[in-house]
């Protein structure tokens, strides 16, 4: 062990010097940027799952709690309890019983305190004009681990963004989709009203990412053809279509895959998803 | 390019696993601020690390555990060089040259604004050759200790040492000479 020189921050250093190196570590990416990752990876559909049953459980003994018990759920990070609180969302989706809106619920309550990427969701494609929900300070998942404290010192965005979590709406939740057909519920007019039907849009497309997580590109497309028809004016578009890219891809459908590659493109240069649709394309040399 | 699911073949499900998904969650503003400080514009840091995360989840079994920011850590040097190379070094993205900009020195007003401050610091480290660069950024922003960089870097403690000092006795100069500057043209008005 090292004795480690005292940290520019923390020394005699002059005010510009300090500035530099505070706006250095205080420089976050946005919670989109995470939320797309880990779509891209195909693991958003997990932790959107484990963060609901754990949300869920921690909401059965406290409803309308903190989350502080969540947070620290999640904090622990331990296998053994993303694995139990996986299984337990997976029973409670599989049976598609009533209490999906308590986890629904429990998502708006709490997710956005354990993960912020559920939350992000919500953020992504919102004007920002719905009521904050209260979050607990604290909860910066994305932050230090309690074995590592230092790589992630601060998230200052995150949390920014997660203030702007809509205050948890009159949820409609999504029935258990079908084994296989068109759209998972006939489109509901109260569905389609803008800030009315975000979370039902978040469950539609959390059972299609699930769908093509498990390799099951068929119902994938099938629930993105139900949430299309569904939500006549999408907020989420940019990750249906990156969710279809993958689901032609998976089923070896070289044209469609390319003409969706080809939709992102022209519609989402920038975005996260456009290097993916370019690879699709063979632009990417 | 990465094909996180279709390259999973029969078994895109051992991508979706708690553990790929907390290594996401957990490192990705380390990743997403590395790439910036190596000099990865803003426009291109949100692709970026999705691009290191994605090679992370293909490669995600042959990751030791305990070893996940290392291997991050290479893989977004490697991106943030690739990437780097790949468009025109304008100087717009990537900083400019502090002897002819006079008028980078702030004032401490200015200094409120945090996009400026970081457009100071990116400028400064990139005169920083990288391998003082990343042990600096490593070290003063992302707060590891000289140990875990050199377990990150896969480097010798020594070495560390070594390069931390160089690099901090050149970035602190490099402010001093922008004081001056600063303070020359205070006097001068």
């Amino acid at each position: 062990m090292t004795d480690d020189p005292t940290r520019l921050l923390d020394d005699e250093g002059s005010e510009l010097l300090k500035s530099l190196i505070s706006a250095g570590r205080e420089e976050e990416p946005h919670a989109a940027a995470l939320r797309r990752t880990l779509v891209a990876v195909g693991v958003a559909g997990v932790l959107s799952t484990t963060s609901a049953a754990a949300a869920a459980t921690s909401t059965a003994t406290a409803a309308g709690a903190s989350g502080t018990p969540a947070v620290g759920a999640f904090a622990s990070g331990s296998a053994g309890a993303s694995t139990a609180a996986t299984s337990t969302a997976a029973a409670g989706a599989a049976k598609g019983v009533a209490s999906s809106t308590l986890i629904v619920v429990a998502k708006w309550l709490a997710v956005g305190a354990l993960t912020g990427t559920v939350a992000s969701s919500a953020v992504y494609g919102v004007s920002g004009a719905l009521t904050p929900a209260p979050v607990a300070s604290s909860a910066s998942p994305v932050g230090p681990t309690p074995s590592d404290p230092k790589v992630l010192p601060r998230q200052p965005n995150m949390r920014d963004e997660l203030r702007e979590i809509p205050a948890p709406p009159a949820v409609e939740v999504m029935p258990p989709p079908p084994a296989a057909g068109p759209a998972p519920a006939a489109p509901e007019p109260s569905a389609e009203r803008a800030g009315s039907s975000l979370a039902a849009e978040v469950m539609a497309l959390d059972s299609a990412r699930q769908a093509l997580g498990t390799g099951d590109a068929p119902r994938a497309l099938a629930l993105l053809n139900g949430y299309e028809s569904r939500f006549r004016e999408p907020r989420m578009l940019p990750e249906v279509l990156y969710l279809r890219l993958e689901a032609f891809t998976l089923t070896g459908d070289r044209a469609s895959a390319e003409a969706v590659a080809r939709r992102i493109l022209l519609a989402y240069p920038t975005s996260p998803h456009a290097a993916r649709a370019r690879a699709v394309l063979g632009l990417d040399k | 390019m990465a094909t996180p699911l279709s390259e999973a073949g029969a078994k895109p499900a051992a991508l979706v696993e708690p553990r790929l998904a907390r290594l996401i969650q957990e490192q990705f503003g380390f990743v997403w601020r590395l790439l910036r400080r190596i000099g990865v514009p803003e426009s291109d840091a949100d692709d970026a690390a999705q691009q290191v995360f994605i090679a992370a989840s293909q490669r995600i079994g042959d990751i030791r555990a305990g070893s996940e920011r290392a291997f991050l850590f290479s893989t977004a040097l490697h991106v943030g060089s690739r990437m780097r190379r790949g468009r025109a070094r304008k100087r717009e993205d990537f900083g400019v040259e502090l002897e002819e900009q006079p008028d980078l020195a702030p004032t401490v007003d200015e200094l409120v604004e945090r996009r400026r401050a970081r457009e100071i610091l990116d400028a400064l480290l990139e005169e920083m050759p990288l391998e003082l660069r990343v042990v600096f950024v490593l070290y003063e922003i992302e707060q590891l200790t000289s140990a875990e960089i050199a377990e990150v870097v896969g480097t010798p403690l020594g070495t560390v040492a070594s390069r931390l000092r160089r690099a901090r006795e050149d970035f602190s100069a490099r402010v001093a000479r922008i004081e001056a500057r600063r303070n020359f043209g205070r006097q001068g008005q």
